[in-house]
């Protein structure tokens, strides 16, 4: 002791062998081992399932809404290999767990609106009822092309250039139209004609028009229907069936033709018309 | 009018289709291109100066360097064809019926590299659709008669030049009686051949199952159409075809 070096005494007196000794036990290094098998196999696990994700999401899903589910996944993963590692490590996660619950709930009032919309966003994404591209009427009064789906909104870029962010919660109450999920539509053209005029002829003029016009489709073949007597004329419905991508050329043309060929053949459009009898003395 | 033409610079040439009136000139580097329908049927006749261009014509130009000679080469529409028949047919439970549609040509128009210039249709065009109206194909849509082996030769006697003959072999594989009124005849899985001013593509096997619509080519000329020579080659070939089937299966076994 007396020829001892003032390190070996340090240690001497801090009795550190002993507690190295205690600490890298069979044991200790066993959970450690146990520690980096579950970080190492978490880890290739996460990648595998962020891989598989993107791979199964990359063609059926839009850029964005697959990036926002493979980040879901991926940081799924990595709460759960935390959680694990901490249950193996022995530390108590019941108390972490109270208090994030009752984070949570705080943060979920402030953050009402906000989750709410994040979860009809997920909601909205199960169902699939609409696309980046796709034209989308809402509520009967906003259209345009959704030109994003985010986590919180959508948003639609209208027809006369203004873009229109709506926030998922509101698509999920309201009624949502997908003009362009099919590829063929129908266009309907409602028309009255007078009275004194040929119901058969003005049939045949219209499923001539229809069939000489390049954008109508020749099946689903045009159908005629005599909607009923109207206070100014009759009522006839015509609906013909175009591709969605020829909306614009098909029905301007189809108008425009059938106004023609009317004129051509004297068929009457009917205008409002107020019928007054003079009673005399 | 199939063949090619050179172009002297300024002037106009005019190649007449029946339906239809194509168009060329050539100034300097600018090669342009124009088409004109007709409402009445004319005799076709090959390349000429043209004397009365009309003024309304639409001109499509291409910029092409050191370009003398421009080439016609017949093409089936990218799109598939529904034909539909003049007289629908009605074919027994287990029956195959072997016959002849006619189908309307296209022009490609190519410069002297082989580069594509354009792609004229030579009829008027008119929209069909195959399928439910949630999912189907669309469709160029074509008129034809379904004509058996004894009566090709009276069509073949005057062959137009803008529509190519399509051997079709048609069965029923349902257990009852079918009435074939149209018909779905993709494009790309068929090739068109040529000689003595005949048109012709592969023979097109259309069978009806309980399932649907099953359609695929038998490769090679119909014997009845003499020799001929490829003249556009299928843009999809038998591996591109197994490989888009296989694919579709996954997607049908996956779900995805």
């Amino acid at each position: 002791m007396e020829g001892a070096t003032p390190i070996a005494r340090t240690l001497e007196k801090l009795n550190l062998k002993e507690s190295l000794n205690s600490i890298f036990t069979l044991d200790a290094l066993l959970s450690i081992l146990k520690l980096a098998g579950i970080l190492v196999l978490g880890l290739i696990i996460v990648r595998i399932a962020v891989s598989l994700t993107k791979r199964l999401t990359r063609k059926t899903l839009s850029p964005r809404t697959s990036e926002l589910l493979v980040k879901f996944v991926r940081y799924t993963g990595f709460f759960l290999i935390a959680v694990n590692l901490a249950n193996a490590a022995g530390l108590d996660l019941s108390a972490l767990l109270g208090a994030a619950g009752i984070a949570g709930i705080a943060i979920g009032f402030a953050a009402q609106t906000s989750i709410s919309n994040l979860i009809s966003g997920i909601f909205l994404l199960t169902e699939k009822a609409y696309a980046v591209g796709d034209v989308l009427d809402v509520g009967g009064g906003t259209v345009g092309v959704v030109d994003s789906i985010d986590m919180l909104s959508v948003k639609l870029k209208t027809f006369d250039n203004r873009l229109v962010r709506i926030p998922n919660e509101t698509l999920v109450k309201s009624n949502i139209t997908n003009v362009t999920r099919y590829p063929i539509r129908r266009l309907n053209i409602n028309i009255t004609i007078t009275y004194g005029d040929d119901i058969e002829k003005a049939r045949r003029v219209l499923m001539e028009t229809a069939d000489a016009n390049p954008w109508i489709l020749r099946y689903p073949a045009p159908i005629f229907i005599v909607d009923g007597f109207g206070e100014s004329g009759i009522n006839l419905f015509f609906g013909v069936w175009f591709a969605k991508d020829d909306f614009v050329d098909a029905k301007n043309s189809i108008h425009t033709e059938i106004k023609r060929r009317f004129d051509e053949e004297g068929i009457e459009f009917a205008f409002q018309t107020l019928t007054v009898y003079q009673k005399k003395g | 009018m199939w063949s090619t033409v050179t172009l002297s610079p300024g002037t106009v040439y005019v190649i007449r289709f029946p339906s239809v009136s194509i168009y060329f000139r050539a100034e300097g580097v600018l090669w342009g291109v124009a088409s004109e329908f007709l409402d009445k049927p004319q005799r076709p006749a090959p390349a000429a100066v043209s004397r009365n261009t009309p003024k309304t014509l639409d001109w499509k130009y291409s910029a092409l360097l050191g370009a003398a000679e421009l080439t016609l080469r017949p093409m089936l529409s990218p799109r598939a064809y529904e034909v539909l028949l003049t007289h629908a047919v009605s074919i027994l439970p287990g029956v195959e019926l072997d016959g002849y549609v006619f189908l309307p040509l296209q022009a490609e128009i190519l410069a002297a590299a082989g580069t594509i210039l354009a792609a004229l249709p030579l009829n008027r065009r008119k929209y069909s659709w195959f399928g439910t109206p949630q999912e189907g194909t669309l469709c160029d849509a074509a008129v034809s008669s379904f004509c058996a082996a004894e009566e090709l030769g009276r069509f073949l006697a005057e062959p137009g030049p803008d529509l190519a003959v399509c051997p079709i072999s048609v069965r029923n594989d349902m257990t009852e009686s079918m009435e074939l009124s149209r018909l779905l005849i993709p494009t790309d899985i068929l090739s068109i051949y040529g000689g003595a001013g005949i048109f012709a593509t592969d023979r097109v096997l259309c069978s009806f199952t309980s399932d649907g619509l099953q359609v695929r080519p038998k490769r090679g000329m119909d014997p009845l159409l003499g020799r001929m020579e490829v003249r556009h080659s299928a843009r999809k070939g038998p591996e591109e075809r197994f490989f888009t089937r296989g694919i579709d299966l996954l997607r049908y076994i996956t779900g995805i």
